[in-house]
């Protein structure tokens, strides 16, 4: 089921809700735990009730495993040692992950490497294994550092599929959830929080639906359908993937801390305005933060992180990155685009360790359009349509330029500019460039949802801001339309 | 500042509101936001409500472009070109029961369907249903008798999805429901000011009598739609509402004649002799089924007299000459 359906707005939500806080009002709490967590079994069942056994029984399994670090704690000496029972958990989750995500991709290589004819498995990928298992990864360890515990395996289902954040993330800790779940001022309907609730969900549904959706028709034309692009349509389809995945994985995000709000969970903010960044470690201190959180916590830090300096760390750094691309997905193009933002962090380290700096407006082009060609990575099936798409932004040889500026550049024309249809392939070219426009004012000028948030007032202005966007959102639900993160 | 209980409420009555303006205007006002063809819909809409002329054209939009009532009206023939884009008989039986009911009789009714109108429709859901061009009982009458002919396929072209809700027997109810499938188009009416368009195409149309161009290019070698068939295969649901109207005009004591507007010659020379055969013959059991006038068979004027592979431009006088003559010769 998707935030941004009908199916879900009107029964799924509703239903949920009521009945959640009607369980509460009669001091059922545990059957009230019991009810969400059904509820968010049924929401994830939605897509495919095959993929249900798969998360089922990965719950299972880890808060086993979770359990038995307590146990292993009182009877000291006995039996397995806890880092081994750890590093079984997370090899356990990992193995799960990586037959669904990577094994294809393994046989893939394979093939290639020693021109064998292995069969590709076709598996589907189930619905955010990558979100539940990276989050059961950071449970377990935690619970190995002792610092958290869990010895009711409702509470644990409820962690991990908690609806609003089941899907996409942000991914959440253990820690950081529980004590909400358990403060029993939650469990009354706070119209506060609803009314916040109501506000940044309707932020997020506009987002996704009016404004990511409408950037994906140009994103798609240019990578997939175009065979070839000019100059400008090139650098029009690298924005509006650039502004596409901003707005839906934010839109989502937002959705997601709207739905928790409304059952008083607040969860952890997961973008700051990333394109408003002037260095690549700032913008990954305002992209997707809740992952960058684990993969430094997780992964950069246990490596090493620049405990022991200079080269180490920046081999530490890359590492993260590339495992970072690799787990947004199973290709080269992936690893690349991880690759990329390693690299520029290293460089950026360089940079500062010589003490030069560039002025706030360079640095923000620099780093914005670092960001933007490198999504060009991100988004391209295969390498073909990154070069297609790359060599069309930075090849001279295919200028198209607006009719109306003919008579004055006409000179141009000698060198191979010509004046037709300037974002020619793109479909609706001046209704694009608008959009672009209105895309960098917003991620330039504008305050993000979560700044709008901790300002909220429920005043005059505010009520007809979320009326006429929640309006415009529940009428520019047309058709489905998946987050993008959902294939990552 | 509110508390936050009326926010939630205001938001929620804000919402209400917003939904219900623009669900009025999009269903009410079509005529401000809709594109190019709408205009044509409301004319015929306006005109079958009132007017009163002693000829009226029935047909697709072939018909549309190449009949012109100007030209064809004499001092004893007063016509007007009720064709649409798109439609098949069965618009055409309620175009007709709609005229007779608000307009005084007409003598004579001429009809003029593109072959391949009679073999399918492939607009009823696009521009009927959703312009809102008849009555929700003729929808359901129109499912019903598809039912009752056991015709599976003529109404399930191009319907989208079945309707979840409401079941397929209410899918125009959907249009009314769903509005939410109009925004694309009021977005585009807003940004294209289209309630300027289409008040002067309407005004252009009222000039005309119902002529309307589809398209103005000098000559097309292109192939219309009926070289993709072999055979000729009338659909069992236009069928029954073609000779429906045919038996609602002879009950009405109105003469009916039925051309078939001309191929460009690159289509005519494609399209199998078998499919000609096929379509000639039904339009010849018409004839001697129901006591109509043909007027012609299936026939072609040259590429340059047509400015798509359907649609006459440069040949638009003289296939209204060619109706006026025929027409006259067999009064």
């Amino acid at each position: 089921m998707l935030f941004n359906s009908y199916e879900f707005i009107f029964v799924f939500l509703p239903i949920t809700f009521f009945i959640y806080f009607y369980l509460n009002h009669k001091r059922l709490t545990e059957a009230s735990k019991g009810f969400l967590v059904c509820s968010s079994l049924f929401f994830y069942s939605w897509w495919n009730v095959a993929y249900l056994p798969i998360i089922l029984s990965s719950m299972v399994f880890n808060y086993i495993i979770g359990r038995s670090f307590n146990k292993t704690c009182k009877d000291k000496g006995k039996g397995f040692s806890k880092k081994s029972i750890l590093i079984f958990g997370i090899v356990f989750n990992l193995s799960l992950l990586g037959y669904f995500k990577y094994t294809d991709f393994l046989i893939e290589n394979f093939n290639l490497s020693f021109s064998s004819d292995a069969e590709l498995l076709h598996l589907a990928l189930p619905l955010a294994i990558s979100f539940f298992t990276f989050q059961q990864i950071a449970y377990l360890v935690d619970s190995y550092r002792q610092e958290t515990k869990e010895y009711d395996f409702l509470n644990y289902a409820l962690f991990v599929t908690f609806f609003p954040q089941l899907i996409a993330g942000p991914i959440v800790h253990h820690k950081e959830m529980m004590p909400q779940f358990a403060n029993t001022r939650n469990k009354v309907k706070n119209y506060r929080n609803i009314a916040m609730g109501l506000f940044i969900f309707s932020i997020g549904l506009f987002k996704k639906v009016v404004i990511a959706d409408t950037f994906a028709v140009w994103a798609t034309n240019g990578f997939d359908v175009a065979t070839t692009l000019s100059f400008f349509a090139a650098w029009a389809t690298s924005l509006s993937y650039t502004f596409q995945l901003y707005f839906d994985f934010s839109g989502y995000t937002d959705m997601a801390i709207g739905l928790a709000l409304l059952f008083n969970i607040r969860l952890p903010v997961n973008f700051n305005s990333p394109y408003k960044a002037t260095n690549i470690q700032d913008f990954w201190r305002r992209w997707h933060m809740t992952l960058s959180r684990f993969m430094r916590d997780y992964v950069y830090i246990p490596l090493g992180g620049n405990r022991k300096g200079g080269f180490r760390a920046y081999n530490n750094l890359m590492a993260t990155f590339v495992l970072g691309g690799l787990w947004h997905g199973a290709a080269w193009t992936f690893v690349f685009w991880g690759f990329l933002h390693g690299l520029a962090l290293i460089v950026q380290k360089f940079w500062s360790k010589l003490g030069f700096k560039l002025w706030t407006w360079l640095a923000w082009l620099i780093t914005f359009n670092f960001v933007n060609i490198t999504w060009v990575f991100f988004r391209a099936k295969e390498w073909d349509d990154a070069v297609k798409i790359l060599g069309s932004m930075f090849s001279l040889s295919n200028i198209s330029l607006p009719g109306f500026l003919e008579k004055n550049f006409l000179f141009l024309s000698q060198y191979g500019v010509n004046f037709n249809s300037w974002l020619g392939q793109t479909p609706e070219g001046r209704l694009t460039f608008i959009w672009i426009i209105a895309g960098f004012a917003l991620i330039i000028f504008s305050k993000n949802s979560i700044q709008k948030l901790h300002t909220f007032q429920p005043g005059i202005i505010n009520i007809a801001f979320t009326s006429f966007i929640l309006a415009i959102g529940l009428l520019s639900i047309t058709k489905k339309s998946e987050f993008l993160y959902f294939n990552f | 500042m509110l508390n936050s209980k009326k926010f939630i409420l205001y938001i929620l009555g804000g919402v209400f509101i917003i939904l219900s303006i623009y669900s009025y205007i999009v269903l009410e006002h079509k005529i401000l936001y809709m594109g190019g063809e709408y205009p044509m819909w409301r004319h015929v809409q306006n005109t079958i409500n009132n007017n009163n002329n002693n000829a009226i054209l029935i047909g697709d939009s072939r018909a549309k472009a190449g009949f012109i009532p100007n030209k064809f009206n004499t001092d004893t023939i007063n016509s007007v070109n009720l064709a649409l884009g798109g439609i098949t008989p069965i618009e055409g039986y309620y175009i007709l029961k709609n005229y007779l009911s608000n307009n005084n009789t007409p003598k004579y009714l001429l009809m003029s369907f593109a072959p391949s109108h009679i073999y399918e429709q492939d607009t009823y859901w696009e521009r009927t249903v959703r312009f809102g061009f008849l009555e929700d009982n003729d929808y359901s009458d129109i499912y019903n008798t598809s039912l009752i002919l056991n015709d599976k396929t003529t109404l399930a072209n191009k319907m989208n999805e079945p309707s979840l809700i409401l079941g397929v027997e209410n899918k125009h109810l959907d249009y009314k429901i769903f509005t939410q499938q109009y925004l694309t188009e009021l977005k585009n009416g807003i940004l294209y000011q289209r309630w300027c368009t289409n008040n002067q195409i309407l005004k252009y149309l009222n000039t005309s009598r119902g002529h309307y161009y589809f398209g103005k290019r000098l000559g097309s070698s292109r192939l219309n739609t009926e070289t993709k068939h072999t055979f000729f295969k009338p659909s069992k649901l236009i069928n029954y509402y073609l000779e429906k109207t045919i038996e609602l005009a002879n009950k009405n004591s109105i003469k009916v004649f039925w051309y078939t507007m001309p191929f460009n010659k690159s289509s005519f020379n494609t399209v199998s002799t078998t499919f000609k055969k096929g379509y000639n013959q039904y339009i010849e059991n018409l004839v001697d089924k129901h006591k109509i006038t043909a007027l012609n068979t299936l026939s072609y004027l040259g590429d340059a007299k047509f400015s798509d592979p359907s649609h006459l431009y440069m040949g638009i006088d003289e296939a209204t000459e060619d109706i006026k003559i025929k027409f006259h010769s067999k009064l």
